[in-house]
C-alpha cells in the first residue's frame, strides 16, 4: 500500500469518522465492552458449525439501534470463503429477530440493514491475498464500516501447504491473522474470525498477542452448543451455553 | 492465478516480462505482493507506472466487493428452486433445491444415493426442460435404466429429455479438477446448465495416495463447486459414501463409527448433507448439516421415487 503522511487532525478526524460505540453488543459472550479496535477469534473442530455464531454477530452489527439499542446500524466486511453464510440466511436471521420484537414493517428494516453488508467472496488462495492487500482501499471507500468478519482463517490452509510440507495450521493462520491486522491497523475496527483447529490440545491456544478475546466452541448435542470465552483485557474465562433454532440463538 | 503477458497491461513490455520472471515473479500476485521500487529497478518501468499496473491488478483479481442488498436483488433474479417431482421430498427440502448451493447425498452402499440424484435430475430434464451435466465417475449411467423412471412420458419426449444430459466420465481426481476448471472458465455460453451431478465423489478420492495431497485436491475441487454454482446459479449435487470407521486397534477394537469418506476436511464443505437409509422400500432422509434446514428426517416409500 501507499505511504501516507497525515496531520494530527487529520488522524484524529479519520479515527472518530468510523462508528463509535460497539458496547453492548454480546453482552452474554463478550460482556459491555466497547469492542472497537478488538480482535476476536472463535477456535472449533472442523465438526462443530461455527456460522450460527458469526451469523449472530453479523446481524447484531447492520441492524438498526433504534429498533434494540444492542443492535449497533454500521457496516461489515465480510470474507466469505466457505460459502456456508449467504444473504438468503441473514434475510432469514434479520427476520426471525424482528418478528421476535413485533416489528412492523419489516422488509424496509431488512434492506437498510442489508446495505450495511459488504461480502468479499474469495474463491482461492491468490484471491484471499489480493484482497487482503486491498482490504485498506475497500474500508476507507466506505466510511461507516465498523466490523470485518472472516468466517475461516484456515480456509485456504490445504492449499499453502503444499509449497510447505511442514507448515502447521497455527503457523498458517497467524501469518493470515497478522496481514489483515496490518491492513486495518488505523480504522478502529471489531475484528471477528473463525479458525478451524482439529488438535484439541490447541484449542485453548491464543493466536497472537494481538487477539483480545479466545472463545472455544465445542457443540453439545444438535443445536446446542458450549462457548469457553478467555478474555485477555479483563484476564477472565467465561463458559456460555448456547442454542440454535430457527435462525436464532438463544443463550441460557 | 494468471501468469504475466503482455495482454495483462498494455504497459508490459516483453522484456519486463523477462525480467520479472527471472526475478522469480511469474503471476499477478507476485507482482502485487511484490515491493514497488524493487519491481521497477528489475522491469525499468517507472515508480508510477508500477502503481498503475498494480492498481489495475488488483481491481481485476481481488474480490469484489458486493453489497448484500445487491446481491439480493441480483438472487431475485437468477435464483431457482430445482425440485424432485415427488411432493413428500420438495415439502421437506423447503420446495426443492436453491440454485447456488452444493448439497451432498451420503449413505451407504446401495442405499438409493444415485436414484435420488437421477430423481433430481429426471424432474430438471423433462419438466422444468433445463440442461443437466453429469460427471459420472462410476461410468455405470445407463439411459435405458435411466428411462424406467420416467414411464409417464413417451418415447418422443424421453428423446428429447435424454438429449438434455450432457455426460462426462471422470475417471481420476485430476479429471474431475479440469473438467471444473472447464466449466468455471467457459462460462456455458452455448448450454446454459442449471444442475451438475457428480455421482459419486467417494470412487474417485477413496483409492488416495497422501493425506496432503488429498486434502490439497479436495481444497481446489470444493473452491471450483462454490465458484461454479455460486456464480452461474447452478445447484451441484454430489453422492458420496458413509464408511464405517474401526475405532481401537487391531487387538482392541473399541467400537465403530460411521462418518463421510473423503475426510473431515470435507465434512464442512457442502451447504446441505442428506443422509440416505434404506430400509426394507422405505427410504429415510435426514437432513445431517445445512444452513437453511432444519435438522430432521423424511421417509418416503421407494415407490413414491420409481413409479411417480
Amino acid at each position: 500500500m501507499e505511504n501516507k503522511i497525515e496531520s494530527g487532525v487529520q488522524l484524529f478526524s479519520r479515527i472518530n469518522s468510523r462508528k463509535g460505540d460497539l458496547s453492548n453488543l454480546t453482552k452474554n459472550l463478550l460482556g459491555e465492552d466497547n469492542l472497537q479496535n478488538m480482535n476476536v477469534e472463535i477456535v472449533s473442530d472442523y465438526a462443530t458449525d461455527r456460522n450460527s455464531l458469526i451469523l449472530d454477530f453479523i446481524i447484531r452489527c447492520i441492524l438498526p439501534t433504534d429498533v434494540n439499542p444492542c443492535w449497533k446500524n454500521c457496516g461489515v466486511i465480510f470474507i466469505n470463503t466457505t460459502f456456508q453464510i449467504g444473504v438468503l440466511q441473514v434475510i432469514k436471521t434479520i427476520d426471525r429477530h424482528l418478528k421476535d420484537l413485533n416489528v412492523k414493517h419489516r422488509s424496509g428494516i431488512i434492506e437498510s440493514s442489508l446495505k450495511n453488508l459488504f461480502i468479499l467472496n474469495c474463491y482461492d488462495k491468490a484471491q484471499l491475498e489480493i484482497t487482503i492487500y486491498s482490504l485498506e482501499d475497500k474500508i476507507r471507500e466506505q466510511p461507516n464500516i465498523g466490523c470485518l468478519i472472516f468466517d475461516d482463517i484456515t480456509s485456504f490452509y490445504w492449499i499453502q501447504k503444499l509449497e510447505n510440507e511442514m507448515l502447521s495450521t497455527y503457523t498458517y493462520s497467524l501469518k493470515v491473522f497478522n496481514n489483515i491486522v496490518t491492513a486495518i491497523k488505523g480504522f478502529n475496527l471489531f475484528f471477528l474470525f473463525g479458525r478451524t483447529e482439529n488438535n484439541e490440545i490447541y484449542h485453548d491456544k491464543r493466536l497472537s498477542q494481538n487477539v483480545d478475546y479466545h472463545l472455544t466452541l465445542s457443540m453439545k448435542d444438535i443445536n446446542n452448543y458450549e462457548a469457553k470465552v478467555q478474555s485477555y483485557k479483563s484476564n477472565t474465562v467465561n463458559v456460555v451455553t448456547f442454542s440454535y433454532n430457527n435462525f436464532k440463538i438463544f443463550f441460557n | 492465478m494468471d501468469r504475466l503477458h503482455m495482454s495483462i497491461h498494455t504497459l508490459f513490455t516483453e522484456s519486463a516480462i523477462s525480467a520479472l520472471f527471472n526475478h522469480q515473479i511469474f503471476t499477478a500476485k507476485d507482482f502485487i505482493l511484490s515491493d514497488s521500487q524493487k519491481l521497477s529497478k528489475i522491469s525499468l518501468l517507472n515508480f508510477r507506472e508500477i502503481l498503475e499496473i498494480k492498481r489495475q491488478l488488483v481491481k481485476t483479481y481481488a474480490a469484489v466487493s458486493e453489497n448484500a442488498f445487491n446481491s439480493y436483488q441480483h438472487l431475485l433474479q437468477h435464483s431457482a428452486i430445482l425440485p424432485s417431482g415427488i411432493e413428500r421430498i420438495d415439502n421437506f427440502l423447503g420446495g426443492g433445491l436453491f440454485t447456488g448451493n452444493i448439497y451432498e447425498i451420503c449413505g451407504k452402499a446401495c442405499s438409493g444415493k444415485s436414484l435420488l440424484a437421477y430423481v433430481f435430475m429426471k424432474n430438471v430434464i423433462m419438466e422444468m426442460k433445463q440442461n443437466c451435466l453429469l460427471l459420472d465417475s462410476k461410468n455405470d449411467f445407463d439411459s435405458h435404466k435411466f428411462s424406467f423412471l420416467c414411464t409417464e412420458y413417451s418415447k418422443v419426449d424421453i428423446n428429447c429429455g435424454l438429449s438434455k444430459i450432457l455426460i462426462k466420465h471422470v475417471n481420476t481426481k485430476y479429471d474431475l479438477l479440469n473438467s471444473l476448471q472447464e466449466i468455471a472458465e467457459k462460462e456455458h455460453t452455448n448450454f446454459s446448465l442449471k444442475m451438475i451431478i457428480l455421482d459419486s465423489l467417494s470412487s474417485i478420492m477413496l483409492n488416495t495416495s497422501t493425506h496432503s495431497e488429498n486434502n490439497l485436491i479436495l481444497s481446489h475441487i470444493a473452491n471450483l463447486m462454490h465458484y461454479i454454482s455460486y456464480k452461474y446459479h447452478i445447484v451441484f449435487l454430489m453422492t458420496n459414501l458413509v464408511i464405517t470407521w474401526i475405532e481401537g486397534d487391531f487387538k482392541a477394537q473399541s467400537g465403530t463409527k460411521n462418518t463421510i469418506s473423503c475426510g473431515r476436511l470435507w465434512y464442512t464443505i457442502p451447504n446441505t448433507r442428506l443422509k440416505l437409509e434404506n430400509n426394507s422400500s422405505i427410504l429415510k432422509i435426514t437432513v445431517e448439516k445445512s444452513n437453511m434446514l432444519p435438522l430432521t428426517s423424511v421417509s418416503v416409500p421407494l415407490k413414491e421415487l420409481i413409479t411417480e
